[in-house]
């Protein structure tokens, strides 16, 4: 987890053991998450796009992080 | 006209004479404001070839319809000259209370011509105009300037102003606002102290005139809360643009090494959350409420401005690890005036130049005391000080083809802090800026690490021109800052409400997106007929370090970027912008934009298709 979005969900890094495959959404645990808008956040699996929605086995690299403007 | 003053202000130093002039609606309707009033003025106005360093160029302060009043993050204006870094069309925006007492004292820009023979500074206050002797002020670092400034005037003005570097012609000289920022990075400073003038103080009184000032004001009212009502407000309020430090070296396009890396061993001493830790205030822009001025305690307890580009180019980029020492070097190249961005291009391409043995200066990677050294010889030309302050481009020319691949640079002007080996649509962007390789015109790399980074594909381009459209084309000439959209999301509808309420005319995003079309065929129109036969794609080409050495370390080792990848993405630019193969506007599609007048001009130097 990276910047604001890290913010939000309250830790950067954690490893989690799941029981079978669940959305990347639902991993997050952030009140917010529906008032932000997809298009503001960047979901990587093992380094490939993917979004809130994708589904994440045990093992998968999971980095969601915030579209940003950079100035 | 309502919304615009309606009126620019014309200064010629060289005769000492002051006069207003009144323009039409059709200038205020085609152009809007900020870089669009600046180019129009420079491309009609300015001799082709004219040394940008001699009293002929001309000096373009802008403000838009939008600027100084009381919407967000409003108080922002634009600087514009021939930029003597790039010998192309030069411009930069920034903060200021300027930005609103230029408005409130009447008008919409400035324009200065010629030169003085002493030094001098500008004061405006309403429809007077005074051009004083700045003789005490000469040779003052820009926060001293100020503050004098202040004691003579009061405190409600607002100020820009140039440092020893402006005075002393670095090619990458700034103009400086305290309450704001620095803008011009192409040189505008030089292009100040080359006409002696060392500040321009204004005071305005007066109201701006607007279509429908209670819906603009209930707007304004909803807008502000709308800002501060974000899920990331917060999180923007403490780190502002130092958070994207960390997400940078995580997809590794942090500058490291002069931009031989994209991620660096040490950047968790240097990123958001430490500065966080370290940050004593915030301030900002005039009319911001989302202000993103981190202020942080320097090496000797002054307070530094740390933002991502700064602290991308000033640490990881020259070897510099620690925080403290990075605000020094800050704090430094603010007072003297100088752009952080080339700054730290120029001390990290030195920094390899030494350890090639390309010049006998010894100066190793992290060497605080080294880089101090040089920031203070770049602003006085003093020693080598004099070779760097001309920027990279010059120092690799002098110093030997071979460092021509590292020299990072496009367009002469150097590279902001994002390391495009592993990021083809950014690359795209700074290729295709206006004034050289800065992120401001479309910053693509978030969306397209989103979308896949391996792709070389149409879909990159559309996104670059898309935002060349709203960043460089609407925000630039209606002069607001962008950030509350990019780093907030806050709509990009509201600004054609601001503008309707503010002006009383209708206009789409769409209407405004063609606005910007125009101001990108014409500002390219600028360069090619400074640059004449010389012009090829290679001006929209990065340096050859990014395609030819991968990067070694991090998750990505290995990631290059790939010419002809690049070289298609190009030409699909200039199709989908109804330019040639060259990078030149069809003469159709000035035509279309309504710039007949510039095809038939630029005729004389090119030939057109
Ligand atoms: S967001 Fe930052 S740069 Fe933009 S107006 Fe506010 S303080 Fe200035």
């Amino acid at each position: 987890m990276i910047g604001w979005i890290a913010d939000l969900a309250k830790f950067k890094e954690k490893e989690i053991k799941i029981e079978f495959p669940i959305k990347v959404k639902e991993l997050l645990n952030i009140k917010e998450i529906d008032e932000i808008d997809e298009e503001r956040i960047i979901v990587l699996i093992n380094g490939k796009p993917a979004t809130l929605e994708t589904k994440v086995k045990n093992n998968d690299n999971v980095v969601v992080m915030p579209v940003i403007g950079g100035g | 006209m309502k919304g615009w003053n309606g009126k620019i202000l014309r200064i010629d130093l060289s005769a000492n004479k002051v006069t207003v002039q009144e323009y039409d609606e059709k200038l205020a309707l085609d152009f809007i404001g900020g870089r669009g009033f600046a180019i129009k003025i420079l491309w009609d106005e300015l001799e082709p070839g004219v040394d940008p360093l001699s009293p002929k160029n001309k000096l373009v302060v802008a403000a838009g319809p939008l600027t100084g009043l009381p919407l967000p993050s409003s108080g922002k204006l634009v600087v514009a000259a021939k930029s003597p870094l790039t010998g192309g069309y030069g411009d930069g925006n920034l903060g200021s209370m300027a930005a609103n007492h230029l408005r409130r004292a009447g008008y919409d820009a400035i324009v200065i011509d010629g030169a003085a023979e002493k030094p001098v500074y500008l004061y405006v206050e309403d429809e007077k105009v005074e051009i004083l002797s700045a003789e005490d002020l000469w040779g003052l670092g820009t926060f001293d300037t100020e503050k004098k400034l202040k004691e003579k005037h009061g405190k409600n003005i607002g100020i820009l102003s140039i440092g020893q570097a402006g005075e002393n012609l670095v090619r990458y000289a700034v103009i400086r606002s305290q309450e704001g920022r620095a803008g011009g990075r192409p040189g505008i400073g030089a292009v100040m102290g080359s006409k002696k003038l060392k500040a321009i103080v204004i005071k305005g009184t007066k109201e701006i005139p607007l279509a429908d000032p209670e819906e603009l004001r209930k707007l304004g009212r909803e807008a502000y809360n709308d800002i501060k009502g974000r899920p990331n407000y917060d999180f923007w309020i403490r780190q502002g643009t130092m958070a994207v430090h960390v997400w940078c070296q995580e997809n590794s396009v942090l500058p490291t090494y002069n931009f031989r890396e994209g991620v660096f061993e040490y950047a968790d001493k240097i990123n958001g959350d430490v500065m966080e830790k370290l940050k004593v205030a915030r301030y900002g822009c005039p009319n911001c409420n989302m202000q993103c001025g981190n202020m942080n305690p320097d090496t000797e307890g002054r307070q530094a401005e740390m933002d991502y580009e700064n602290v991308g180019l000033l640490g990881s980029n020259i070897g510099l690890a620690d925080l403290k020492q990075i605000a020094t070097l800050i704090w430094m190249a603010d007072n003297y005036g100088i752009d952080t961005i080339s700054l730290g291009s120029v001390i990290g391409f030195t920094m390899e130049a030494s350890e090639k043995g390309l010049i006998d200066e010894k100066v190793e990677w992290g060497d605080f005391e080294k880089a101090k050294e040089l920031v203070e010889k770049i602003a006085f030309r003093k020693g080598i000080g004099d070779l760097l302050a001309e920027g990279v481009k010059r120092i690799s020319e002098k110093i030997g083809e071979e460092s021509k691949d590292w020299a990072m640079h496009i367009k002469g002007l150097e590279i902001s802090a994002y390391d495009c080996h592993y990021a083809p649509g950014m690359a795209l962007s700074f290729g295709t800026s206006p004034i050289g390789a800065h992120h401001k015109d479309a910053w693509v790399i978030s969306w397209e690490i989103k979308v896949g980074r391996d792709a070389y594909t149409k879909d990159k381009v559309d996104k670059v021109i898309e935002f060349q459209r709203i960043r460089g084309g609407m925000f630039e000439s209606l002069v607001t800052c962008r950030l509350p959209w990019i780093e907030l999301g806050f709509e990009l509808e509201w600004y054609a409400k601001f503008l309707k309420a503010a002006t009383g005319v209708t206009l789409t995003l769409n209407d405004l997106y063609t606005v910007g079309d125009r101001i990108y065929a014409l500002i390219r129109a600028f360069w090619i007929r400074e640059y004449e036969g010389k012009w090829n794609r290679n001006m929209d080409t990065p340096p050859a370090r990014w395609f030819k050495e991968p990067l070694t370390k991090g998750p990505f080792a290995g990631k290059k970027l790939d010419f002809d990848g690049f070289q298609k993405l190009l030409s699909w630019y200039y199709e989908s912008r109804g330019w040639d193969e060259r990078g030149i506007p069809h003469k159709e599609t000035f035509e279309k934009l309504g710039l007949s007048y510039v095809a038939t001009e630029l005729e004389k130097y090119v030939k057109l298709s």
